[in-house]
């Protein structure tokens, strides 16, 4: 497989990039969901949110990554198969994903730093605080970040929903293209 | 004409100068009274934090402190640590609830001060939707003209209250962690009932 991305297919970088994300994404709303329930006492309490907050800034390096990487790598042409209001609202679905995930990742980082304390991305680094001194931030900003990753989650659905509905009822090449297998399907196109 | 001076002056003493409650207002503005908490953290060693939004006044005579009133504010929300996510987790629905009950509050039903000029101070206090009567041991710290014209008078209260007789479960914290100790570091300014803030007596 090629790194580049090609006419017809995706190449290695675009489709690491794309399912790393998408892992660590849904890993990162189950351990969030489920650590702030964690007892005081549990054992996981301090190192759960440990890993959220470090997982969560490898998560938007690589969405920043990606970005890059789009601009000097265009993605392959679309399936003709597919209509016009499928692409469009695929397009809208992509662009909100990626403003959640923006949203998400700011908010988190606003909760942790709001009192000015740094946030430890693993123990490799620290982001330090950049905006505190406003009344009850972390609780507005708690708010946001549950909000936009329930928000995020439904469209990570929908997006799969999207996926496996074009593998298994238009049959086309859309799942299989971005898990990087190569043979032709042997297509039956309903257009 | 001696005898008529005695008498006047007896009068006055009885109406004019009775020593009369003097009102004030805790100094909120200026920063110079506290709410500060102690709990337990583990049983290994203590947390402290504050809630910096409040406000309150109080009536003292020298001559007749059992009448002394007091009447406190607190914005819950106000809570700080110094750690926002656990500052978050205190303001939270597991904890103080906050939006559910935004004021907590206290007003004094009782002040019996010593000779030795402490006190206790009686009064119901709300904290979680829930009332319950606390004693607070207070020391005088001391009262005069400040040197921009005021006139001040501060009080140091402490007391402490089992966190779970206000509905607040916080089993989970552990049993070191049950009792929370208060110190309440106040300063009142004198204001006279016609020029308070409000332009209206304080109680």
């Amino acid at each position: 497989m090629r790194l580049n991305n090609e006419q017809t297919r995706y190449g290695l970088v675009s489709i690491t990039l794309h399912w790393l994300i998408a892992v660590l994404t849904i890993a990162l709303f189950v351990l969030g969901v489920w650590m702030v329930e964690l007892d005081y006492y549990d054992s996981w309490y301090q190192q759960a949110p440990w890993w959220h907050k470090g997982l969560g800034i490898v998560v938007i390096c690589l969405l920043v990554f990606r970005w890059f990487w789009q601009c000097f790598d265009a993605a392959p042409d679309e399936l003709r198969s597919i209509s016009t209001w499928q692409l469009k609202s695929a397009k809208i679905v992509h662009v909100l994903m990626n403003a959640s995930i923006i949203i998400i990742s700011v908010t988190g980082y606003l909760i942790v730093t709001a009192k000015g304390k740094a946030l430890l991305v693993f123990d490799w680094f620290a982001i330090p605080a950049m905006v505190t001194g406003v009344d009850n931030l972390e609780d507005m900003a708690g708010e946001v970040h549950v909000g936009s990753a329930y928000l995020l989650i439904a469209l990570v659905g929908l997006h799969m929903f999207a996926a496996l509905s074009h593998h298994f009822f238009y049959r086309d090449k859309t799942l299989t293209r971005m898990l990087g297998f190569n043979k032709e399907r042997r297509q039956r196109s309903r257009l | 004409m001696k005898k008529y001076g005695s008498i006047c002056f007896f009068l006055l003493s009885v109406i004019g100068f009775p020593a009369q409650a003097e009102y004030y207002q805790i100094d909120t503005e200026g920063s110079h009274a506290f709410i500060e908490f102690r709990i337990q953290h583990l049983g290994f060693s203590w947390m402290s934090g504050r809630f910096n939004t409040f406000k309150g006044n109080y009536s003292y005579d020298e001559n007749n402190p059992s009448t002394a009133q007091v009447e406190v504010e607190i914005d819950v929300a106000s809570i700080d640590s110094n750690h926002a996510e656990r500052d978050k987790h205190l303001r939270g629905d597991k904890f103080l609830d906050a939006d559910a009950f935004p004021k907590a509050s206290f007003k004094s039903t009782a002040f019996e001060q010593a000779e030795d000029g402490t006190a206790v101070l009686t009064g119901d206090f709300t904290l979680h939707g829930v009332t319950k009567q606390i004693e607070i041991a207070v020391n005088p710290v001391g009262q005069g003209l400040d040197p921009w014209g005021g006139y001040r008078r501060g009080f140091v209260g402490t007391t402490q209250f089992t966190i779970a007789d206000y509905g607040i479960n916080v089993a989970k914290l552990g049993p070191s962690s049950q009792v929370i100790f208060l110190t309440l570091s106040i300063e009142g300014i004198r204001r006279s009932a016609t020029d308070s803030p409000e332009g209206e007596k304080p109680f």
